[in-house]
């Protein structure tokens, strides 16, 4: 029955969302047309560094809408008021929520690296795929805490508009959609500063075949913190706005 | 048996106490109506025996488990005034989801002809008007095969119809042994099912009783007419006199249309009305503040 009960809510999970093209289009789809256009071609290293870029940012483009507008939206619903009172609820609610972001994950990224494959030659093997899809799992906590942030902070209306305000830019910032030493000067030199520049850096080092760049993991940590707390500060402004 | 008790709960908001030192008692099998004007405390009330909020003080139980615990949810079910549900699943898709919580579920088909969905089964729910989500809402109140069940507003914006379908199957419910904790506005339509009314107002119970108290009430008429100067009557109720004219509430109105006759005073307009529900336990509650 336990069984049952979590197949049942992820499967209903993936049902809903794959039933909402406008949801599912921009996740899945967004990155690789981005990368056809700005990063597909070329070979060598170079080519994979720039598969790398779009499937970090793909990754990350799933956290902030599986997450943070998913919860903007939940939190005005009467539904998911509805399903509190429904016995043995957050760990199918939870873990439905985890595998179809997994789903989306494995797609997007699957497409770029597909894309990749077609249309130019990067230099790759299985092992560095792999080894990249899993670091891409770790480098995706921070942002997957800051879209909840973001969740907490505005509303089903508001959701996707700062949801993609932050995004965006923070890509671009962070080198994702063009090598950061080829950004503007003024603005290669905010890059240090975004999270996206530091997960780029650990998704270029593995591609790459380098040493982890210890600089890049102590600010996503420091990023993973910072965001925790914004997080966390949110949901308990949520809390006390409902029930007090 | 014992389903619910709620022993001096209390809740505030900042400044303002919703609740103040609430205790009730449920039995197996019961109807409680919870009635009271809107913001009397009914809402949070209800809040509080689904667990979704704490109290600051006092002790709630439901089948001896705490009302937040999952112990607590796998035996109720619930409605809630405004439903809405994930747009693009269909009605038996979040049927199914939902009974899927639950350890003895009801037929995921017997729900859709008990409840009148079977041409909504296969539809998304975004696509539904209110009556239509309300419905469902109501149908998955009873997925869970609960012992307990809380119905708020359980028939607004429901037709005819669809309220006399549910109010059978509601009936059908009690008799196996359920129970049903419901607020609502209409207590004409919960009259034969209730067993027992709680007034709250001002975040305190103002009236408890069984329904055939209310109801010996509800038998009484209300006389309405105007004249200079009122002759001694007897068996009135209540009296009160606005402007000129009499508002008399009896047990017996021919008796006092003929004591008026009789005591030849000149009168006017006379009106004899049943009692409406609010006036019914507007008297109770005089009833009330002259015994305490």
């Amino acid at each position: 029955m336990i069984a049952h009960r979590y197949k049942l809510a992820i499967a209903t999970q993936l049902k809903s969302l794959f039933r909402l093209p406008a949801y599912w289009v921009p996740i899945l789809l967004f990155p690789v047309m981005l990368f056809a256009m700005f990063g597909a071609g070329g070979s060598g290293i170079s080519a994979s560094y720039r598969m790398a870029s779009f499937v970090i940012y793909g990754v990350i483009g799933v956290a902030f809408f599986q997450f943070g507008v998913a919860i903007a939206q939940d939190r005005e619903s009467n539904w998911e008021r509805y399903r509190r009172t429904l016995p043995n609820a957050f760990g199918p609610l939870m873990v439905s929520r985890l595998v179809s972001a997994l789903v989306f994950v494995i797609q997007t990224a699957g497409l770029v690296i597909a894309a990749a494959l077609f249309l130019s030659d990067p230099a790759i093997s299985p092992g560095k795929i792999i080894a990249l899809l899993l670091a891409s799992l770790l480098i995706v906590i921070p942002f997957t805490l800051l879209s909840i942030a973001l969740g907490y902070w505005t509303n089903s209306r508001s959701a996707v508009a700062v949801a993609n305000l932050l995004y965006l830019p923070l890509a671009y910032l962070g080198g994702l959609w063009m090598p950061p030493d080829r950004l503007p000067e003024g603005i290669a030199s905010l890059s240090q500063f975004t999270p996206t520049r530091h997960a780029g850096e650990i998704g270029w080092a593995i591609i790459g075949a380098r040493q982890l760049p210890a600089v890049s993991v102590i600010w996503l940590i420091g990023f993973t913190l910072i965001f925790a707390a914004l997080a966390y500060w949110g949901y308990q402004r949520d809390q006390r706005k409902r029930f007090a | 048996m014992q389903v619910m008790s709620l022993k001096g709960v209390s809740k505030s908001y900042g400044e303002l106490c919703a609740l103040s030192n609430l205790s009730l008692d449920v039995t197996g099998g019961e109807v409680l109506c919870l009635l009271g004007p809107n913001g009397a405390g009914k809402s949070t009330t209800l809040n509080l025996m689904l667990g979704l909020i704490k109290p600051d003080c006092g002790s709630i139980e439901i089948l001896g488990h705490k009302p937040h615990s999952n112990a607590a949810h796998s035996q109720i079910g619930y409605v809630a005034q405004d439903n809405d549900f994930p747009d693009n699943l269909t009605a038996r898709e979040v049927i199914e989801l939902v009974a899927s919580h639950f350890a003895n579920p009801a037929p995921t088909d017997e729900l859709i002809a008990t409840f009148g969905l079977d041409q909504l089964a296969e539809r998304y729910t975004g696509g539904f008007s209110g009556g239509e989500r309300h419905r469902l809402a109501l149908a998955l109140a009873f997925a869970g095969n609960a012992k307990l069940i809380f119905l708020d507003e359980p028939t607004t914006g429901l037709d005819k119809e669809a309220r006399l379908r549910f109010w059978q199957h509601a009936k059908q419910y009690v008799r196996q042994g359920g129970t049903l904790v419901v607020t609502t506005h209409h207590l004409e339509e919960v009259e034969d099912i209730a067993s027992r009314v709680c007034l709250i107002a001002h975040g305190v119970i103002r009236l408890q009783g069984n329904i055939e108290h209310i109801k010996q009430q509800l038998g009484q008429k209300l006389l309405s007419f105007t004249c200079e100067k009122l002759p001694l009557l007897s068996s009135v109720t209540k009296h009160q006199c606005i402007d000129g004219v009499h508002r008399i509430t009896s047990p017996d109105a021919d008796e006092i249309v003929c004591q008026l006759v009789t005591s030849a005073v000149p009168f006017v307009g006379l009106e004899i009305a049943g009692l409406s529900l609010e006036q019914a336990i507007d008297i109770l509650l005089d009833q009330e503040a002259v015994s305490s």
